[in-house]
């Protein structure tokens, strides 16, 4: 390290974050506010919901005209966020299905910046998902003897990952498929949408309050600097 | 579209889980713990959990979180989280 650089060292430097704040009187403030921004951000998905596809930005809903992102960027604004909100040295990424390909991504960019990476409906190849879909999906047809369906396989004949209109087509059944623990969940959120849909996602006290989310809560989740 | 993580990123500089609904029908199982074990990294840990399928996370909670605290937090605890 050369002296200039020696310089510019903090005079704080090999105290923690937390006495500093203690220091500073901020720091039950501090906790008080960061937690609740935190929480708010999980609740929101706003942290990963940056880097979700699946926030309202799929493929499925947009077509071509799919919002384009830059995962670059997006990392560095979850790096400034992650470490000027949370204060956590570190991250466990969990990915779940499309979001698994950006969380490995990230794994690939980044890999300092992440403690673990935790995939869950991890995809490995998509043409590998595509035509284990396409096969489960015609044998249900015919085992259902479902003509329209059927003649739609056999239309189709060797199912192409990279057409997208195609595969929107031919999966749109596929619930009918799914563990019957996933049917369950997705029928249990249809019968829950309409208080889903009219809760307030922006005032968080009333679920704070209920959740007692305090401050061993956290020390349960991450180690703070 | 046309990911293929087996070929695209096989090694992985950080520690590597994936805890996968044995019935998943969307991102088939057995793909991805084929995957999984694929995949050189520091620490890897491949499972799948019962009665489960995509959505394992909501629809056995309990099997989900116990896989995080018993496998994944003490990893990652030891490499700084």
């Amino acid at each position: 390290m050369s002296q200039t650089q020696k310089s510019k060292k903090s005079p704080r430097m090999g105290g923690t974050f937390d006495e500093f704040l203690r220091e500073e009187g901020m720091y039950e403030a501090i906790q008080t506010t960061a937690m609740r921004r935190i929480l708010a951000m999980q609740l929101d998905g706003t942290a990963v919901g940056k880097l979700m596809r699946g926030a309202g930005h799929t493929y499925g809903r947009y077509g071509a005209k799919t919002p384009r992102r830059s995962l670059w960027k997006e990392l560095q604004t979850m790096e400034l966020r992650l470490r000027s909100i949370c204060f956590v040295d570190c991250t466990i990424v969990l990915g779940h299905s499309w979001g698994s390909i950006v969380g490995v991504r990230m794994m690939q960019l980044r890999p300092g910046l992440f403690a673990a990476y935790v995939g869950t409906g991890q995809v490995a190849s998509w043409k590998e998902s595509v035509d284990m879909q396409f096969e489960l999906l015609q044998e249900k047809a015919q085992r259902e003897d479902h003509q329209t369906s059927i003649k739609q396989f056999n239309d189709i004949g060797n199912p192409d990952p990279t057409n997208a209109q195609q595969y929107f087509t031919f999966s749109k059944g596929p619930r009918g498929a799914m563990a019957p623990s996933d049917q369950a969940w997705l029928q249990s959120l249809r019968d829950r949408a309409s208080t889903l849909l009219a809760g307030d996602r922006h005032n968080f006290q009333n679920v704070l309050d209920v959740m007692d989310f305090s401050s061993s809560v956290r020390s349960k989740c991450c180690r703070t600097r | 579209m046309r990911t293929n993580l087996r070929a695209t990123a096989d090694k992985i500089d950080t520690a590597f889980f994936v805890i996968q609904g044995r019935e998943d029908v969307v991102t088939p199982t057995k793909a991805a713990i084929d995957y999984c074990e694929h995949v050189e990294s520091p620490h890897r840990y491949c499972n799948e959990i019962p009665d489960s399928g995509h959505f394992a996370f909501m629809t056995t909670p309990a099997a989900f979180l116990s896989e995080l605290t018993d496998k994944v937090r003490p990893v990652a605890i030891v490499r700084g989280a």
